[in-house]
């Protein structure tokens, strides 16, 4: 299996001149720990994670280093920490490039080794110097574990496919996509994930099925009744749905 | 600033015998990573998070089940989930977590969470668990607060003995080679530094001083070179 079976294809980006606000305000609406940054060209130049807020002048907790100091660290380390912790514009807080980053035809293995190795939770899928989706390690271990089934190399037209699905899921406000995956073959998706509930499991296979090009939509969605608390599984090959109760 | 500032005063835990199925469902419900664990009489014992569910899936990718996520991967797994949604919530937490006090400097939160790794604090007062404090309420409370250097006065005078006061305090300029002139908030600098570094920085403080607009850069950069470099 591929990056390209399991990844989400998209990303949310930022430019590097950007505020940090709108930075900030991005992730936190995304739900996102991590922001690729790119150029006005869309080039990949950096990336801008949680951890970069951690040492800034807005909540006190800027790196001071007294003035003796000044010989043990060097001028240009010092002005580097100051620009950081006091600066406003994405570019002054990111990690510069080179970023970290797979292609579509990187193995999950190598990605896996790639997020141990750097202890990071998102690489950013490039095509040359463009970021065309973003690999979790959430959705890396999910699939590793589904390994059983083989997946071979989707054709291109699927591949196609499954990027304008998700397109409309992220236009939908109403939907968190890194709860859902969509496979797509010769042009029959399938849907898993967790939904909040059953009436948004109707609503995402007719936005699917609307999707110009599928051909048909079979669901392995699970929803989660907050009031009950019972997880009820879509029936998949079975005729009945099955009901879980949890005390 | 302080922890208490910054952080969630709000408290959603789960009982280290409940089962992982009614930990899983928690966080969904209130769409949260990350729960606090206590034991019989509320005493903090652990912190449960969607880590630990992924560190124990790669242990056991060797195997295909762990039926306990089937709440994440529905449909196939439903049978051997059935099986596993009993383990017990002690079984996978990360037991002794480090916590941090609602009066302690968010410096102390910050330091704590880099040198640990780790992106979620439980907040306790006098030894009671009473909220969190995570990397991301940390990155919220930045871009609640602008912040700019206020002058004493708001004029181009003022304005310029603040940045060459602020300029003089900082020790990755030593001695303070630079000519500030201000003229309606839009400040020019000129001068020689040794690295771009320095260049850059002080682009960065003068920029943050309150009735600044703009801020043109002219200071150049000597070319320095020594045999180690």
């Amino acid at each position: 299996m591929f990056v390209v079976n399991v990844m989400m294809p998209y990303a949310i980006t930022i430019n590097r001149r950007a505020p940090i606000r709108d930075a900030i305000r991005l992730m936190l609406k995304h739900q996102i720990s991590g922001l690729p940054v790119v150029d006005d060209e869309g080039a990949l130049v950096g990336i801008l994670s949680e951890s970069d807020f951690l040492h800034r002048v807005e909540i006190g907790t800027e790196r001071r280093r007294s003035c003796w100091l000044g010989f043990l660290f060097n001028a240009e380390r010092l002005a580097s920490e100051y620009i950081h912790d006091h600066g406003r514009t994405v570019e002054d807080v990111m990690t510069k490039a080179p970023v970290v980053t797979v292609t579509e035809l990187t193995d999950l293995e190598s990605a896996a080794k790639l997020m141990e190795e750097h202890k990071i939770k998102r690489l950013p899928v490039m095509r040359g110097d463009r970021i065309i989706g973003i690999l979790t390690r959430a959705s890396l271990i999910k699939a590793i574990m589904m390994q059983g089934k083989s997946m071979p190399m989707p054709k291109k037209s699927d591949q196609e496919l499954r990027g304008r699905i998700f397109e409309e899921v992220q236009q939908a406000q109403w939907l968190v996509a890194p709860l859902l995956d969509i496979q797509v073959k010769n042009g029959n998706a399938r849907i898993s994930g967790v939904v909040y509930d059953e009436r948004q499991e109707e609503a995402i296979k007719v936005l699917v099925e609307n999707v110009p090009g599928v051909k048909s939509v079979a669901s392995e969605l699970a929803w989660i009744e907050p009031l009950s608390g019972a997880v009820i599984l879509s029936p998949g090959e079975e005729k009945t749905p099955k009901i879980i109760t949890l005390h | 600033m302080l922890v208490l500032h910054a952080m969630i005063p709000m408290v959603i835990t789960v009982s280290q015998d409940q089962t992982i199925g009614d930990a899983i469902k928690k966080m969904i419900e209130y769409r949260i990573s990350g729960l606090p664990v206590v034991d019989a009489d509320g005493a903090l014992v652990g912190m449960l998070s969607e880590s630990d569910f992924l560190r124990r899936a790669e242990l056991g990718t060797g195997r295909k089940h762990l039926g306990w996520l089937a709440y994440f991967m529905p449909g196939k797994l439903a049978g051997e989930y059935v099986h596993e949604h009993g383990r017990r919530v002690r079984e996978v937490m990360t037991p002794d977590p480090m916590t941090v006090d609602e009066y302690a400097p968010l410096e102390d939160a910050a330091k704590i969470m880099e040198t640990n790794y780790i992106k979620r604090l439980p907040v306790t007062r006098k030894g009671r668990l009473i909220g969190m404090l995570t990397r991301s309420d940390m990155m919220r409370v930045v871009a609640e607060r602008g912040h700019a250097l206020p002058p004493l006065k708001d004029s181009d005078q003022a304005i310029r003995q603040h940045i060459l006061e602020q300029v003089s305090r900082q020790p990755w300029l030593p001695g303070s080679p630079v000519d500030v002139t201000v003229d309606n908030g839009r400040v020019t600098l000129l001068g020689t530094v040794s690295d771009i570094q320095q260049a850059k920085a002080l682009e960065v403080l003068a920029g943050n001083v309150k009735g600044v607009s703009s801020v043109t850069n002219g200071i150049r950069i000597l070319q320095l070179k020594f045999a180690e470099d």
